[in-house]
C-alpha cells in the first residue's frame, strides 16, 4: 500500500502540528511574571497535585498537537492506495477465477465456502468496477463466462448470485491457462483474482508459470476445516463374480478429521442392506468388508454409505458389478485328447462354465487350458494372466523347466535339468496345500480329499519349485513333488498343472470330489481385482451406447434421485450414442428401457476432493501482498481510500478528549 | 488630614461602642467595670487575708473587732486598653499596582480608625508593626497627639520583607503592661500551630485577642490568568505554574487553611475573621463590639 497526496502544496500545514508544543516551550521559556504574596501555599499546592497534573500537561500537548496534526493532514487529502493499483486513465482488466470444485461445497458458519467465495467476488466487482471483467470457473472443464473479458459487470455479479458448486474436482491448469490467455490479449492494467479455499490436495503441487506484468491477487475462503468423512473405495472381489459366488465387497473409509471417528456404514446391494459400526482413528483409513450373493446373472448396483456429516458429497460411493452367467475355458488341446474330452464332460457339468476349442483371441477367455505346453511363448502367456485369463498349463515332458522360470519371470538356471515323464504302477497321490483358499471347501475333512484316487502317471517336476518365490502349491504328490503349483500375478494366475486326467493314468476324474475340486480351482484362481470397477467422475456428462438398433428412441437416464435427466441421442458408427445435457452428479445412473435397467454408469465423487484441508500457507504467486483476507478491501484500496473523513473524525476525538481531560478535577487533593 | 482616616468613618464610628463583653482590664469612667481587685473608690467586698497580700490593705479595725485579718476590697474601674498588631511584611503589599488597596492599605484603614475610635472614647490604643519581627511599637496612649503619631507611624511604613508573627508577639509580650484586647492585622500565611503557640501567654494573661484575617480577593481565588511565573514578595521565590490547573486545589488549601485557624482560635475562646480587602471593615467592628 501507499498514501497518496491530493494536495501536497499544503504538506507544510502539517507543522501546525508542532504549534501546541512551540505555544508551551515558549510560553514556557518567558511567561509573564507576576507577584503573589506568599507561593509558599503554591508551591504546596502545586506539590500535592503534581503528580496528576503533569501527566495530564503532557497528555493534554500531545492531543492538542495530534489534534491540529489530523486537522493539517485532512486538508492535504491522503489517499490509502494499493501499490498495484491501476494509474489514472488506464484500461483494467480483471480475471476472476473462482472455485466452484466439490471441496467448497464445505459448510463453514452458515454457508458454503462457495457462498462466500461468489459473494465476496461480487462484492468486489461491485467496488472495484474495473473496466473488463471476465469470470472462470474452476471446475473439470473450465470455462469462462465471456470469450473475452467485457464491461458487463452486472451480468457477472449475478451469475455469481446464482452460481452454484459443482461436485467435481477442478482443473487449475486448464482454468489458470483459459485466464491467462486472455490476459495476454487485454491491454493496460492486468489483474488476476483467485477465490479458493486452497484445498491443500489440489493446490500443493500447483505451480503455474505466470507472466511478470499481471498483477495476482488470491482470497483464501476457507476459515477452518469441517469434519469430514468419506467412502473412498469400493473394490468387489472377484471383480466379475458369477451367479451364485460369493462376492466380498471391500469398502474402504477415511476420516479427514483429527477427531477419531465412530460411524455407521451401509451397503445397499439392489435394495439388499447390510451395515456395521466402524471406527477410524484421526486422519485415518479403515476397511469394511461385507458378503454378498448374487443369485442371477446381470448388472448389480452396489452403494456404500457412511451416516451424514458436515460435508455430504462424499459419504456414498457407488459400483456397478457385472455377475456373469457363465466363464469361458478355452481348452487348447486335440479335440480327441483325453484332457478335451474329461473337461469338456466337466463344463458339461458345470452350469457357469462354457468350453471353447482353440477360441479366437479377439475375445480373450476367462480360463485357458493348455495341455501339452512346450514351453512356448511363455511371456505370452504371462501377458495373458496379467490381462486377466487365468492360464493353465500342462507341460509337455519336452518343456523346458527354464520356460517356467520365465513364467515366474525369473532367470534361466543352468543346473535345471529337463522335465521327463515319469511313471509308477502302484501310482502317487496328491495331498491338498489346506492353506490354499482353493482347498478351503476340503479343509473339515467332510468332503474328502479333493485329489482323491492314485496318479500313474506324472512329469518329473523338481520339488524346489515349490519354494520360488510367487509359488504357491495348490497340491503337492505324497513325495513332495508338485502336483498343482499357483503363479499369481497381478491379476490372474498360471496354474502349472501336473496331474493327468486320462482315467488310464490315473482315477481321479471318477471320484466324487473331482468335480467340485476341479470348480473351487477354477473360481478361486480367477482374476483378483485391486481396484474399483468402472465408474465415472463427476463433471462431464454420462455417455451410453449401443449397437441394438431397437433400442433407438427408447432410452431414457434416470438420475440418483429417481429423476429422469435430459439426454440426447445420437448415431455413430458402432450404433447410438446417448448423452446426458447436464454434467454428472456423484450417484448410480440408470440407463432405462421402458422402465427396466439396462445399464448402470456410477458415478462417483473424487477422493482428491474430500480432504477439506486448505494450505498451510495461502500461494503468493512472487507478489509478497497479494494474499488478503479481504476481497472489498482490496478493491477499495485499487480505488484509492480517502483519509481525510478518519482524520477529522481523528481531530474531534482528540479534541473531545482533551476537553474531558481539561474539565477533569484532580481527585486527590486534600 | 491623615490618610488612612477618613471623615466619612470617622461619622460613622461616632456611634460605635464596645459592648458588655468588654469588661477588660482597664477602665472608662462608668462604662466599663473590672473585676479585677484593685484600689478605688466603691467598696465590693471583704476577703480573708492569705500570705503575700498587700498589708496595708487590711482593716485593721475588722482585726481589732474579729482578730481576724481580713482585707478590704474595692471595684476598680480602668480605661479600656486595646494594642494594634499590623502586619507590615511584604506579602501585605499585595496587590501591586492594582485599583484596589493592598491588605497593608486595608489593616492600616482599619487599624487608624480603630485607634480614633477607642481614644475617642477615651481609652488607650497601641500599635505594633511587625515583620520578620517589631518595626515600630507605639505605647499605648488615649491623647490626641498619641493619635496623631499614630496615624503618621501607619502613613509612613512601606510594606517589610519577611514575615514571622510568632516572633513579633513573643517580642511584644514585655511591651505589653496591662492586659487588655489584642486586635491582630494579618494575612496569616504561617503555621496556625505556630502561632497560637506564640498567643498562648496573651490568652493565659486573660486578652481579649481578636485575629482578623485579611485577604485579597486574588489570593482567595486564584486569578484565571494563563501560564505565569509566580515570584514570591518576601522571598523573591519564582515558581512557574498554570493558575487554572491550581485553582481548584488552591481554593481547597485556602479554605483548609482558614477552617484550621477558626477551630484553634474557637478552641481557645478567641475571635477570628476573614475579610476579604474589597469588604468594608465595619463589620469587623462589629465583631468588637459583641
Amino acid at each position: 500500500m501507499s498514501l497518496l497526496l491530493q494536495y501536497p502544496a499544503l504538506l507544510g500545514l502539517l507543522a501546525l502540528g508542532g504549534l501546541p508544543v512551540l505555544v508551551h516551550l515558549l510560553s514556557r521559556a518567558r511567561p509573564p511574571a507576576y507577584r503573589f504574596s506568599n507561593i509558599e501555599f503554591l508551591r504546596r499546592v502545586l506539590h500535592r497535585t503534581a503528580r496528576l497534573r503533569r501527566p495530564q500537561d503532557w497528555l493534554l500537548l500531545a492531543l492538542r498537537t495530534l489534534a491540529l496534526f489530523a486537522i493539517a493532514a485532512a486538508f492535504i487529502s491522503p489517499f490509502l492506495i494499493s501499490k498495484s493499483a491501476s494509474l489514472p486513465g488506464e484500461t483494467s482488466t480483471v480475471i476472476l477465477l473462482v472455485d466452484r470444485s466439490a471441496s467448497m461445497f464445505a459448510r463453514e458458519g452458515v454457508g458454503s465456502r462457495f457462498d462466500a467465495a461468489c459473494s465476496q467476488t461480487a462484492s468486489f466487482l461491485k467496488q472495484a468496477k474495473p473496466d473488463y471483467a471476465n469470470l472462470i470457473w474452476i471446475d473439470a472443464e473450465p470455462d469462462a463466462v465471456f470469450p473475452e473479458p467485457g464491461p458487463n459487470l452486472g451480468f457477472l455479479t449475478d451469475l455469481l448470485e446464482q452460481a452454484k458448486p459443482c461436485p467435481e474436482a477442478g482443473s487449475l491448469t486448464a482454468a489458470f491457462d483459459l485466464a491467462l490467455r486472455q490476459l495476454t490479449k487485454a491491454s493496460g492494467h492486468r489483474e488476476l483474482i483467485i477465490v479458493s479455499d486452497f484445498q491443500a490436495t489440489a493446490w500443493r503441487e500447483f505451480s503455474p508459470n505466470l507472466p511478470e506484468n499481471v498483477i495476482i491477487r488470491t482470497h483464501n475462503v476457507a476459515t477452518s476445516t469441517p469434519r469430514n468423512v468419506a467412502v473412498t473405495g469400493l473394490i468387489p472381489q472377484p471383480a466379475e463374480p458369477v451367479a451364485g459366488q460369493d462376492i466380498s465387497l471391500l469398502a474402504r473409509v477415511r476420516n479427514f478429521s483429527p477427531d477419531p471417528v465412530r460411524t455407521q456404514i451401509t451397503l445397499d446391494a439392489d435394495g439388499a442392506r447390510q451395515s456395521q459400526p466402524i471406527d477410524i482413528s484421526a486422519w485415518g483409513e479403515a476397511d469394511c468388508s461385507f458378503s454378498l450373493r448374487s443369485v442371477n446373472a446381470g448388472l448389480l448396483p452396489i452403494s456404500v454409505s457412511v451416516e451424514a456429516d458436515p460435508f455430504p458429497a462424499d459419504d456414498a460411493r457407488h459400483a456397478v458389478v457385472n455377475v456373469r452367467d457363465s466363464l469361458r475355458l478355452a481348452l487348447n488341446s486335440p479335440p480327441e485328447s483325453a484332457d478335451s474330452m474329461i473337461l469338456g464332460k466337466l463344463a458339461a457339468a458345470l452350469p457357469w462354465l462354457e468350453t471353447s476349442i482353440n477360441p479366437s483371441s479377439a475375445r480373450p477367455p476367462d480360463i485357458q487350458f493348455i495341455s501339452a505346453w512346450p514351453g512356448k511363448d511363455p511371456l505370452d502367456l504371462r501377458n495373458s494372466a496379467l490381462s486377466g485369463t487365468t492360464v493353465i498349463l500342462r507341460p509337455a515332458p519336452s518343456c523346458p523347466l527354464s520356460a517356467i522360470r520365465t513364467l515366474l519371470d525369473l532367470p534361466a538356471d543352468p543346473a535345471d535339468s529337463p522335465i521327463s515323464l515319469e511313471s509308477s504302477p502302484t501310482g502317487w497321490t496328491a495331498i491338498p496345500d489346506e492353506s490354499h483358499p482353493a482347498n478351503q471347501l476340503f479343509r473339515s475333512g467332510d468332503f474328502g480329499n479333493p485329489f482323491a484316487g492314485t496318479f500313474r502317471e506324472r512329469l518329473r517336476l523338481p520339488s524346489t519349485l515349490t519354494s520360488l518365490p510367487g509359488v504357491r502349491p495348490i497340491a503337492l504328490f505324497n513325495d513332495g513333488s508338485p502336483a498343482i503349483l499357483e503363479i499369481p500375478t497381478r491379476r490372474a494366475s498360471i496354474l502349472i498343472w501336473n496331474l493327468p486326467l486320462d482315467l488310464a493314468k490315473t482315477d481321479w476324474p471318477v471320484q466324487g470330489p473331482f468335480l467340485p475340486a476341479i470348480a473351487e480351482i477354477l473360481l478361486r484362481t480367477r482374476e483378483r481385482s485391486t481396484a474399483e470397477p468402472a465408474y465415472s467422475l463427476p463433471g462431464p456428462p454420462l455417455t451410453w451406447s449401443s449397437s441394438d438398433p431397437a433400442h433407438a428412441g427408447a432410452v431414457t437416464l434416470i438420475g440418483p434421485s429417481a429423476e429422469p435427466l435430459e439426454i440426447s441421442e445420437s448415431t455413430t458408427a458402432d450404433g447410438t450414442l446417448w448423452k446426458s445435457k447436464i454434467p454428472a452428479t456423484p450417484g448410480l445412473h440408470r440407463w432405462q428401457i421402458s422402465g427396466q435397467s439396462i445399464a448402470f454408469t456410477a458415478v462417483n465423487f473424487p477422493e482428491s476432493e474430500s480432504d477439506l484441508r486448505p494450505l498451510d500457507s495461502i500461494p503468493t504467486f512472487g507478489n509478497a501482498d497479494s494474499a488478503s483476507n479481504s476481497l472489498v478491501r482490496q478493491a477499495a484500496l485499487a480505488q484509492g481510500i480517502p483519509l481525510w473523513p478518519w482524520l477529522v473524525a481523528a481531530a474531534l476525538l482528540f479534541l473531545a478528549l482533551e476537553s474531558l481531560i481539561h474539565s477533569r478535577k484532580p481527585s486527590q487533593v486534600n | 488630614m491623615p490618610k488612612f482616616l477618613d471623615p466619612s468613618d470617622v461619622r460613622r464610628l461616632k456611634n460605635y461602642e464596645f459592648g458588655a463583653k468588654a469588661m477588660v482590664e482597664g477602665y472608662l469612667s462608668g462604662r466599663h467595670r473590672s473585676r479585677q481587685r484593685g484600689s478605688s473608690i466603691e467598696f465590693h467586698e471583704f476577703r480573708q487575708y492569705v500570705p503575700g497580700d498587700d498589708l496595708a490593705r487590711v482593716d485593721w479595725r475588722v482585726f481589732a473587732r474579729n482578730d481576724k485579718l481580713f482585707l478590704r476590697t474595692f471595684e476598680q474601674e480602668t480605661n479600656l486598653e486595646c494594642h494594634i498588631f499590623v502586619d507590615c511584611s511584604a506579602s501585605m503589599g499585595f496587590p501591586e499596582n492594582a485599583a484596589r488597596l493592598s491588605k497593608l492599605e486595608y489593616a492600616s484603614f482599619f487599624a487608624a480608625a480603630l485607634a480614633w475610635w477607642v481614644i475617642s472614647k477615651n481609652d488607650r490604643v497601641s500599635l505594633t508593626l511587625f515583620d520578620q519581627g517589631i518595626r515600630k511599637f507605639l505605647p499605648p496612649g488615649s491623647t490626641r497627639k498619641h493619635l496623631n503619631d499614630l496615624l503618621n507611624t501607619l502613613e509612613n511604613n512601606p510594606p517589610g520583607s519577611g514575615t514571622s508573627i510568632t516572633e513579633a508577639l513573643v517580642r511584644a509580650q514585655p511591651l505589653l503592661k496591662r492586659k487588655g484586647t489584642l486586635v491582630v492585622l494579618s494575612d496569616f500565611f504561617e503555621d496556625p500551630a505556630a502561632l497560637f503557640r506564640a498567643l498562648n501567654p496573651y490568652i493565659h494573661r486573660g486578652f481579649r485577642i481578636h485575629l482578623f484575617h485579611i485577604l485579597d480577593p486574588s489570593e482567595l481565588q486564584l486569578d484565571d490568568r494563563g501560564l505565569s511565573r509566580f515570584i514570591d514578595m518576601e522571598s523573591n521565590e519564582q515558581l512557574t505554574v498554570h493558575p487554572h490547573s491550581l485553582r481548584d486545589a488552591w481554593n481547597r488549601e485556602i479554605l483548609s487553611h482558614t477552617r484550621t485557624l477558626r477551630a484553634l482560635a474557637a478552641s481557645r475562646h478567641t475571635d477570628y475573621a476573614l475579610t476579604s480587602t474589597t469588604d468594608s471593615y465595619f463589620h469587623l467592628f462589629d465583631r468588637l463590639r459583641a
